[in-house]
């Protein structure tokens, strides 16, 4: 009985030692004093901060994924809430066939939606590749992951609920704001940070429609080539590692302190 | 008994959804300041006729006129109807002052007007002291009374309530029953109850319509209900009946070997039409030995005995008929031991021939 337990602790710790542990060694090395990413470790420093700060074309590329990741988190969430709220509040004909249909991008790989849209944009519209375009294209992909987590808030709903605010006089639009939006917040919080998250790292659309201008994954990628730049992108991904934990454990907070409801349908 | 005032018209209502047709011919008024329930087993139509009162669903065909305003296209929020909602649809990110308070930010109202409004309404309700009580705080009980000042906090011209009590436990629910009377009479305004508890809408209610697939069956007094039922299925609905089946012959029920025996008929039915002879328990007699015969008496054998005290209810099987009668009798004269052979007879007028 005891091996057993013993054998189960080595396999979890195994288990978390290999997905956390190359992301926790990022900051090792960002706080390493050494040109190489490489052990041992050769001293403390904070160089490869400054070193970041000092690097415009990294901070700049880092301003425009931000910038494009919030507004593809707002735009989809926008998009994504009368998609949902029609989904779930009336029996449309066709409606599961609406539903596989605005869940497609899940499943074409981002390759094909990012090839496809680079000929729509050039040959077909003739518009120039831009940060526009890129966030044109997020908004595609994450579109079906905004759209599921929203369902899943309203679909816990007691229809009755917004009958009863109907019923004492409200409108839809005044139902919508009066209700309807502040019971389904959580979800929205959840949809904007999953609209973030998913614009903020993704690589491929970004690669093939940016044009002068880039975006983070895109910018970090083409610096691989140089190793004496690879400190100072670890300190940014350090920053953007704690950055992202503080999202996350606020969204959890924010969700556990929403409406109690039994299908919260978060992240 | 015709209404003076009708509140609510109801004039050939249909609803479909899709092929099936859920309410059909519904045509009746219901008098201003009037108890009425619409009272059926589950998937009658009486919620969907209530949600149609209410503007949440819309008929198929037929008028509707509220305060003898045509409500065809007038949405629920312009309605002078609010509802009490089944599962209460108390809204969970609001406390129970801004639960009660919904309705009245459409309604023209300084603040002040609106605060004494919401005040006033939880008095009505007793729940003074508990405004700011969240409303996942709330029990069974307190969250049909927030559902109820919410609705009449409005002041609807009708009431609609969608089995308010169902979710209550049975203490409470007798408890609600006399409190929801109470304040009907106080406030004046009609109330149409949606019901599947028969005792409960014939302790509440000045009418009930009794519904069954989608149709009125009967509507009446409740005095009216369980003294002239319509036909064996309204009689089934309402209290305890027993049953002798047989065919209409000359004013009497024939009912084969059994006998012809006198009663009331009510509504006309043809000669030799099939009926049924409805005897209520507490209508019949019990007397030792298997005497008798005539026009209002059947023998048979004591089967089951329950004492209850002030009464006492006897199953007495009679040879061809299905089920033993149904008798209850006073715990005046003593008790028959079981398989004793009796005879029940019953006053000629009290027995009454209805049709299926």
């Amino acid at each position: 009985m005891r091996g057993k337990l013993d054998l189960l602790w080595v396999y979890a710790g195994l288990f978390i030692v290999f997905l956390y542990g190359p992301v926790l060694l990022m900051p090792v090395f960002a706080l390493n004093d050494g040109t190489f990413a490489t052990f041992p470790l050769k001293g403390f420093t904070l160089k490869n901060f400054s070193a970041m700060a000092a690097n415009t074309s990294m901070i700049l590329a880092f301003q425009n994924s931000l910038k494009i990741a919030v507004f593809v988190a707002v735009l989809s969430t926008a998009l994504a809430i009368p998609a949902a709220l029609a989904l779930t509040r009336f029996r449309l004909p066709g409606g599961a066939a609406i539903q596989s249909f605005m869940m497609l991008p899940l499943v074409i790989p981002s390759i094909v939606i990012a090839v496809a849209l680079l000929v729509i944009i050039l040959k077909i519209l003739g518009i120039g590749l831009s940060l526009w375009t890129v966030a044109a294209g997020h908004v595609i992909v994450c579109l079906p992951f905004c759209i599921s987590v929203l369902m899943s808030r309203l679909e816990g709903f007691d229809p009755s609920l917004e009958e009863a605010s109907r019923d004492l006089g409200c409108g839809a639009w005044q139902t919508f704001w009066r209700l309807t939006f502040p019971l389904a917040l959580p979800g929205v919080i959840s949809s904007l940070l999953m609209g973030f998250i998913i614009s903020f790292d993704e690589f491929v659309i970004a690669f093939f429609l940016t044009g002068t201008e880039t975006t983070l994954p895109v910018y970090l990628f083409s610096q691989l080539r140089f190793p004496n730049k690879l400190p100072g992108v670890l300190a940014l991904g350090s920053l953007i590692l704690v950055g992202s934990a503080l999202l996350v454990i606020a969204a959890e907070v924010i969700r556990k302190r929403g409406v109690a409801s039994s299908n919260p349908g978060d992240l | 008994m015709a209404p003076a005032t009708p509140i609510i018209e109801l004039r050939e209502i249909e609803k479909r959804f899709g092929a099936l047709t859920v309410l059909r011919e519904i045509g009746f008024d219901i008098a201003q300041g009037e108890f009425f329930s619409l009272l059926g087993p589950s998937g009658c139509g009486k919620t969907t006729l209530l949600r149609i009162l209410a503007g949440i669903e819309q008929p198929s065909s037929g008028t509707l006129l509220i305060d003898g305003q045509p409500m065809a296209g007038v949405p629920a929020n312009r309605r002078p109807t609010n509802m009490v909602f089944q599962s209460y649809a108390i809204f969970p990110h609001l406390n129970v002052e801004e639960n009660i308070g919904y309705g009245l930010r459409n309604q023209p109202l300084s603040k002040a007007e609106a605060k004494a409004r919401v005040a006033e309404a939880l008095s009505l309700v007793k729940l003074d002291g508990l405004a700011t009580r969240n409303a996942h705080q709330l029990s069974g009980g307190q969250r049909q009374r927030v559902a109820l000042a919410r609705a009449l906090v409005c002041r609807p011209k009708v009431l609609l309530l969608d089995e308010p009590l169902s979710a209550l436990d049975k203490k409470l629910r007798e408890e609600m029953q006399l409190e929801l009377r109470a304040l009907q009479r106080t406030v004046g305004i009609t109330f149409v109850f949606v019901t599947h508890d028969q005792e409960e809408a014939l302790t509440l209610s000045d009418r009930i319509a009794i519904m069954a697939e989608g149709r009125v069956m009967q509507l009446d007094t409740p005095r009216g209900l369980y003294e002239r039922p319509a036909n064996r299925r309204v009689a089934e609905f309402v209290g305890t009946m027993n049953f002798v089946p047989g065919r209409l012959r000359a004013g009497r029920l024939d009912a084969g070997g059994l006998g012809a025996f006198a009663g009331t008929a009510v509504g006309a039915m043809p000669e030799g039409a099939e009926g049924f002879l409805a005897l209520r328990p507490e209508k019949l007699v019990l007397h030792p030995g298997a005497g008798g015969g005539g026009t209002a008496s059947l023998t048979g054998r004591v089967t089951e005995a329950a004492y209850l005290g002030d009464r006492i209810h006897y199953l007495v099987a009679v040879g061809g008929l299905d089920r033993p009668l149904s008798v209850s009798v006073n715990n005046v004269a003593e008790g028959f031991a079981l398989g004793t052979p009796v005879t029940v007879s019953w006053a000629e007028g009290a027995g009454l021939i209805l049709g299926p």
